[in-house]
């Protein structure tokens, strides 16, 4: 650094000899001289200095330069250079805020050094120098001006430039060379990895990739739940080496002071750049293994954790042997990238086993499906019924194509209509209440006749079966199974007028001798002829059965097509029996003693059906108690049913009887022929009847001492019994 | 002045014995085994009650007891449906009549029931 504190005092022209002390005189000469020296030591200095000084303002005009700073600036004089100058900030630097940045720093410290920046030279070529400078305040501590030095530095900065890119071209060269080099072997690791899903070869292929640049041999164990299972080895040697490596499987399971187990542990590479005994001896499971590893002597290695999706698979193993290469951390990156390659492509050759098992299952499945499904659409499509499956608002979501022999439809073309527009219009209350109720709890089933029209406009009779399946995952809908029953209501139409016209025709004679029977009767009363009155008694009572057998036959064929009709009423026990008591009493030799229900004794029922139980119970213990006089009716009330009973105090039935006695065609034989049993058909049909209202009906009997029957009703048919 | 009843059967022997019975009974009896003469047969007699038979050869005993009930001169004439048909007693009430029945009857009920109505 120059000093240039000298030229703060230019020479003082004020400044004068007087002369009048001539020691003064001598001094002030002397100090004259010696200023004179030192300015022009100085001057000289300034001016031939080989570095550029100036002094500028700190609005950046040039107010001194010397030679040297002219010339490097490529001025003449610098005269020429101050004059032309008046901008420094502008003029000379490249970059402008250069001169703010110097500025700034001068303010703040007071002085630069070694700043250095891009500058014009006058021919507008562009150069680098190197500044010295300080600040120069008056006495109050204003800026007087800057000043200082510049240096040319622009062979420097080149020199220092060219070796920067150098070495920046250098060391990206190498950075290049390796990153292609990792690059590539991770291409081809890639290549390879995802060139088979299978978990064998993706890993022997990594290891082969891995011995062919990274490794001497190399080992791949597999983590499993119950440790490390040794899966692979490789070499590049062969013969004993390869001998070594392959012996180096046998020895399992690794231990948790092992390399493969901290790796897998801490979940990050292992680097040991140089084996020594001690890690041999943690490595080593047993003395033939730590005598294979010593005969191996591998002296360096990476070993890598597999890691998929958080999980550890298992580790691979670089190893180097007989000292050919000591791992770096370069060396450990690549290894690592290497790693979670080989772990993607170990995980998704799993994934991809999985989902080859789960594939080949759903085949499996769908193989078994296809058979089934063939074999039930099979015979729904071939069955003569028609099924059909309705969805929880009503709709039709399916129907088999036997419609079409049924109805006439396409199962297209039924699907589209409304259900209610083809049933019977007397049968849609009754068939909306079986909807409803069968909608309502799953797994109901209801049965059921209604008719359908046919594509051509006649009416088909069908019958119907409806489960309620809409809890049912697999079927979700009410199934509906329905057939033609036309051919066979329209046969057992023909059967019901026969047998109506048949019941009928055959009570017209009968209804004829009766009345004959009992005008006789009259008269034989009139004249006392009591032989005859018995003859007509028997006349009676075979007429009875007559009739019976006549009414039981139609009831009968009824009964056994389920077809028997029921009109219920809330209906009076008390008064029923009454009034048939009252009817039949006149007739019989017995007193009919009625023990009533205090209160009401309604019940819901068919008044004519349950009458005519009653009537066939009366009629059956007179018929079984000749001789008698007296047959008792009871009704009792008991857990919401009605229990009506009729006890006679006849012969009563032997035990081995009672069983059979409600079965059809039974008959009673006894010991007296004139009074046996009809027609076996009464108290069958009885049965039915009280069944048929959910009740029950039963006997006891004592032989010699009477018999009763007894029939229970609920009160209310909802709480009776099925 | 004995009641007069009107019988319509096509069975004869039916009527004959209906006849004797309400004869005996002390009834005028006017019977016909044909259908088609009851409406003429009312307006010519002006008979207390008429007795039905349903299923009549030719002629449907229901439409006749329809046609008394709905005429305003012979409404108030009790009808009684006497059958062999298992649902006489809903043919009755389906058809207005103001009794019913069945067939075969017993003697006594027959002349109780009429004797209700006239």
């Amino acid at each position: 650094m120059i000093e240039t504190s000298v030229l703060r005092s230019p020479p003082d022209k004020k400044q004068k000899s007087n002369g009048k002390a001539s020691r003064v005189t001598s001094v002030r000469e002397q100090i004259k001289k010696a200023i004179k020296e030192s300015e022009r030591k100085y001057r000289s200095i300034f001016e031939n200095a080989v570095w550029g000084i100036f002094q500028t303002t700190p609005e950046g005009k040039l107010i001194t330069a010397n030679p040297a700073l002219a010339k490097m600036f490529g001025f003449k004089t610098p005269v020429e250079m101050v004059r032309h100058l008046k901008n420094i900030e502008n003029q000379v630097y490249v970059n402008p805020r250069q001169r703010e940045k110097f500025i700034r720093i001068l303010e703040n410290r007071g002085f630069v050094s070694d700043f250095e920046s891009e500058v014009y030279h006058k021919s507008g070529k562009k150069f680098w120098i190197s500044e010295n400078a300080r600040v120069i305040r008056d006495g109050g501590g204003g800026v007087l001006y800057y000043e200082g030095t510049v240096q040319d530095v622009t062979e420097r900065k080149r020199a220092e430039e060219e070796r920067v890119q150098l070495l920046i071209e250098q060391s990206a060269r190498a950075e290049a060379e390796e990153a292609n080099r990792r690059f590539m072997f991770l291409v081809e690791a890639s290549k390879v990895l995802s060139q088979s899903l299978d978990y064998a070869t993706t890993l022997k292929k990594v290891a082969g990739l891995a011995v062919s640049s990274l490794a001497d041999y190399c080992v791949v164990d597999l983590f499993e739940e119950k440790g490390f299972k040794k899966l692979i080895s490789i070499t590049r040697y062969r013969r004993k080496t390869s001998f070594l490596v392959e012996k180096l499987l046998n020895f399992t399971p690794l231990k948790e002071t092992s390399p493969q187990f901290k790796a897998i542990r801490s979940k990050r590479a292992i680097l040991e750049p140089n084996i020594n005994l001690n890690i041999l001896l943690q490595a080593a499971v047993n003395d033939d293994h730590l005598k294979t590893l010593k005969a191996l002597n591998p002296t360096s290695l990476i070993c890598i954790p597999l890691i998929a999706f958080d999980k550890p698979l298992g580790t691979i193993t670089f190893c180097a042997i007989n000292n050919s290469k000591v791992y770096s951390k370069s060396d450990l990156e690549l290894a690592e990238e290497l790693g979670r390659h080989a772990a993607l492509a170990v995980n998704n050759s799993l994934l991809y086993k999985s989902a080859q098992e789960e594939i080949t299952m759903r085949f499996e499945i769908e193989d078994i499906l296809r058979t089934s499904e063939k074999r039930f659409r099979q015979l729904i499509n071939k069955s003569s019924d028609v099924i059909t499956l309705i969805d929880e608002r009503g709709r039709n979501i399916y129907i088999s194509p036997s419609i079409k022999s049924v109805l006439g439809y396409k199962p297209v073309e039924f699907l589209g209509l409304s259900p209610f527009s083809i049933l019977h219009p007397e049968d849609q209350k009754k068939t909306i209440e079986v909807i409803k109720k069968v909608s309502q709890v799953g797994g109901d089933t209801a049965r059921g006749v209604y008719r359908l029209r046919h594509k051509n406009g006649s009416w088909k009779w069908i019958e119907y079966v409806a489960t309620n399946l809409l809890k049912d995952p697999d079927v979700g809908a009410i199934i509906v199974n329905f057939r033609d029953i036309t051919e066979r209501m329209q046969i057992q139409k023909h059967k019901d007028e026969f047998l109506a016209i048949a019941s009928h025709e055959l009570k017209t004679p009968v209804t004829t001798i009766k009345a004959f029977v009992q005008l006789l009767d009259r008269k034989l009363n009139q004249v006392g002829d009591k032989e005859s009155l018995a003859y007509i008694y028997r006349i009676n009572n075979q007429l009875s059965s007559l009739t019976s057998l006549i009414k039981g036959l139609l009831d009968l064929t009824r009964i056994e097509e389920d077809r028997l009709l029921f009109h219920y009423e809330k209906i009076d026990m008390n008064e029923l029996i009454r009034s048939i008591v009252e009817d039949i009493q006149p007739t019989i030799p017995h007193k009919i003693v009625i023990n009533y229900l205090p209160g009401e004794a309604k019940v819901e029922a068919d008044r004519e059906r349950i009458g005519q139980v009653l009537t066939n119970l009366l009629t059956n213990s007179i018929k079984y108690s000749p001789g008698e006089s007296m047959i008792t009716i009871s009704l009792k009330d008991k857990d919401g049913y009605l229990i009506t009973s009729v006890k006679d105090f006849g012969m009563g039935i032997p035990k081995d009887m009672q069983k059979k006695i409600f079965e059809r065609f039974f008959r009673a034989v006894t010991s007296k022929s004139d009074t046996y049993s009809g027609l076996g058909l009464g108290l069958y049909i009885s049965r039915e009847i009280v069944r048929r209202h959910k009740g029950e009906i039963w006997l006891k009997s004592v032989e010699s001492k009477g018999s009763t029957f007894f029939f229970s009703l609920p009160k209310n048919r909802k709480d009776g019994k099925k | 002045m004995k009641k007069k009843i009107l019988v319509a059967d096509d069975d004869q022997s039916i009527l004959e014995v209906v006849r004797i019975v309400l004869t005996e009974g002390g009834f005028e009896v006017i019977s016909t085994p044909d259908g088609s003469r009851v409406s003429k047969l009312i307006a010519e007699n002006n008979p207390d009650l008429v007795m039905l038979d349903i299923w009549m050869l030719g002629y449907d005993g229901r439409e006749i007891a329809k046609k008394i009930k709905k005429d305003s001169r012979t409404r108030k004439i009790p009808v009684i449906v006497l059958s062999a048909l298992g649902e006489t007693k809903q043919i009755a009430k389906e058809i207005g009549a103001d009794n019913f029945i069945e067939k075969p009857f017993d003697i006594n009920f027959l002349l109780n029931m009429i004797k209700k109505y006239v």
